[in-house]
């Protein structure tokens, strides 16, 4: 693609870069003291001493900033010819006009495209890029802003308070449920390229949403880096999903932060398949901090050669009678590496709190490898606490029922693959779960 | 029921004066039995190697009565074609650390039975490896925890199967019973598997008496107490089962 960027920076990242960014998006002076702190912050943090290897990421070689419009558009034709091309083939477009209620669109570091339908905005709700939320809403964003994933969590956490770009504010008022999902995409598009997308969510008391996300890049045999930030808050007896299906390319270190703060009486649903990248850390976070608060966590990692799938989910019971579900499924196969690392913790004033945690895996060949790691703390005894794991191969009686039914090898063993991530593509959008079940198809299981 | 008992105590035979491997050649059955740290100078033991096509029944107990802290460092070699059943009871000590290993290779079965009771202001920490190094192997590990008052416990269980070892099925499940309003327990339970050929699970729980139960024995008129007693009876009766040493048997309780 021949496309001319309107600003590309140096590789690695300055006080200098942090200043420009700030600047060329014309943010309040709160911005830019948070992002330098997080730049300190940043420079103080090592890399994590668990999980899988990250000495091989030269974040010195990563481009931080790159910008291909000036302007983001409300409508596809405003959008440039090459850019809209690349969204197209995604489907993105096609889906909008089908079966979402306000659609984004980030490419490189900023927001190409953003729409929310207007039978959507005039009960209040608010769907923007990030940038342009930053300037519109400052007081709503800057109560909320990484207040819940603060930068000192973890290296990569402090990476993306210091250079941030891109990405959603949703906001829905009280008692507004909204039907249609919303979706944001973004999409890494040239090599060796850092993306740093910020999503903030404000699910307010008795409201209902659900919001898609997806990503994806071309592959270049040059590290890029993504290193986004999802945060929700889900208020007072509200109800928020949040899906994701991440098909980054192989040469992409996926290390991305979720988590939510969900209060009395309120739910999150996490869903999510994770496909492509290098090397993916993805452990989405609830924090059950309102008495009744539940959170679920569905998904499914698929690691083939030279992957590392390292996922999983956290879950803090910090109050009374919460409760929460895990179900992950991960398949292994080439001599990839898929492994579940999880916690459980049960804060001392949290009573009879619930929590199931099944996760299974699937390893398709002896060079491949699954690991279980299911951290479970708990401070109250009143607890209840079930984790299960299984890990092993496709079951050879299923292979040889399904071939005297007339099945091929290879189809039989994509229907049992198919049936074994069953209970997590019934919980994605269809586009979503056919996409899934078609990267299956393709890498031949 | 128990077994006759006809165990033996375990006699050491070490290669040099530092050494405190033990190595099985026969087919046995053997307590370990620790009252007091005098007794633990003189016999704790590192390293077991169970010779090939041996069967062994094997308990460890440390008593009630001990009350210093207990640190165990051991690796179990288990060799091919060995059936292995063991007990091991922790039910004394303070800060508790014990670091268990085994090194499976082919053909082995193996079934290993841990619990152990912590009060007062003890800690416990249990850091078991179960490594699989060649085919044809099973395990099954259980772990069986109860806490009082404002003890803690980590639980650090691992299955490990090596790339070489196919046809492995093995399985471990952790089990706290938290009863003090202090107690605190961790638990991870861990899979590596590095072969396809596998089956491999886990499963960790908090097990206590729900309120609905309670309330249906209190009507009954057995007290809370009571019925945190009876259910501890049973876990321990369960832990008992099979177990060949009568006289063994009766110290294990609370």
């Amino acid at each position: 693609m021949s496309l001319k960027y309107i600003y590309k920076s140096k590789q690695g990242v300055t006080e200098e870069l942090v200043r420009f960014i700030s600047h060329d998006k014309k943010e309040p002076k709160w911005m830019l003291e948070h992002r330098l702190n997080s730049l300190k912050i940043f420079k103080k943090l090592t890399l994590p001493k668990w999980g899988p290897n990250l000495s091989k990421l030269d974040l010195n070689k990563i481009n931080y900033y790159k910008k291909a419009v000036n302007k983001q558009a409300s409508d596809w034709s405003d959008v440039p010819a090459d850019i809209k091309k690349t969204f197209d083939a995604l489907g993105i477009p096609k889906a909008e006009q089908k079966s979402l209620a306000g659609t984004g669109a980030q490419y490189e570091s900023t927001a190409i495209y953003h729409n929310l339908k207007e039978e959507v905005r005039t009960q209040g709700v608010i769907f923007e890029d990030m940038d342009v939320a930053v300037k519109k809403y400052p007081d709503l964003v800057k109560k909320y802003f990484m207040r819940c994933v603060a930068p000192s969590l973890h290296k990569f956490a402090a990476l993306h308070g210091a250079v941030w770009s891109g990405g959603t504010f949703l906001y829905i008022p009280k008692g507004i449920k909204i039907d249609m999902p919303l979706q944001s995409y973004f999409r890494m598009n040239s090599r060796g390229m850092g993306q740093f997308e910020h999503t903030l969510i404000i699910a307010d008391a008795k409201s209902q949403a659900h919001y898609i996300e997806g990503c994806s890049a071309p592959r270049y045999k040059v590290d890029s880096l993504h290193a986004g930030c999802v945060e929700i808050f889900v208020q007072d007896n509200a109800k928020f999903r949040y899906s994701s299906v991440e098909n980054w390319s192989k040469d992409t270190y996926n290390l991305n932060t979720k988590r939510a703060i969900v209060e009395r009486d309120a739910s999150i649903e996490w869903v999510g398949g994770n496909f492509g990248s290098n090397i993916t850390m993805l452990y989405p976070c609830s924090i059950l901090r309102g008495q009744k608060a539940s959170a679920d966590h569905i998904g499914v990692a698929f690691a083939s050669h030279g992957q590392i799938q390292d996922t999983g989910a956290q879950i803090i019971h910090a109050a009374s009678e919460t409760k929460s579900n895990v179900l992950m499924k991960s398949i292994s196969q080439k001599g990839g590496e898929s492994n579940y690392r999880g916690l459980v913790e049960i804060l001392p004033k949290a009573k009879n709190t619930i929590s199931n945690i099944q996760c299974d895996a699937l390893i398709m060949d002896s060079k491949s490898i699954s690991k279980t790691i299911p951290l479970m703390k708990i401070k109250n005894k009143t607890t209840s606490i079930t984790h299960e794991a299984t890990a092993g191969k496709l079951n050879e009686d299923d292979i040889f029922y399904l071939r005297s039914r007339g099945l091929s090898k290879q189809d039989a063993i994509s229907t049992i693959v198919n049936g074994f991530i069953d209970p997590i593509t019934k919980e994605l959008p269809l586009e979503y779960a056919v996409e899934m079940n078609r990267l299956i198809s393709m890498n031949n299981l | 029921m128990h077994r006759d008992t006809k165990a033996k105590k375990i006699t050491i035979q070490p290669s040099n004066n530092k050494s405190r491997t033990i190595n099985i050649k026969k087919n046995a059955q053997i307590v370990e039995w620790i009252t007091n740290k005098n007794q633990l100078n003189k016999k704790i033991i590192t390293k077991i190697k169970i010779a090939a096509n041996t069967k062994v029944d094997y308990i460890f107990l440390l008593d009630k009565k001990f009350n210093s802290d207990f640190i165990e460092n051991r690796i179990i070699e288990v060799e091919d074609n060995v059936k292995i059943n063991s007990w091991y009871c922790y039910l004394g000590g303070e800060k508790n650390q014990i670091n268990l290993n085994y090194k499976i290779k082919s053909n082995a079965k193996i079934k290993h039975k841990t619990i152990f009771l912590a009060k007062g202001n003890q800690e416990f920490v249990f850091n078991d490896n179960y490594e699989f190094l060649s085919p044809n192997s099973t395990g099954k590990f259980n772990i069986y925890g109860i806490l009082k008052n404002n003890a803690k416990s980590n639980n650090l269980a691992n299955i490990i199967v090596n790339e070489k070892a196919n046809k492995i099925k093995s399985r471990i499940n952790i089990k706290l019973h938290l009863l003090g309003n202090k107690t605190q327990g961790l638990m991870l339970p861990r899979l590596d598997i590095n072969n396809d050929d596998v089956q491999a699970g886990h499963s960790a729980s908090l097990a206590n008496i729900s309120q609905d139960e309670l309330f249906y024995m209190q009507t009954r008129g057995i007290s809370k107490t009571m019925a945190e007693k009876l259910m501890i009876d049973e876990i321990f009766s369960n832990f008992n089962k099979e177990l060949f040493s009568e006289k063994i048997a009766k110290h294990i309780k609370l």
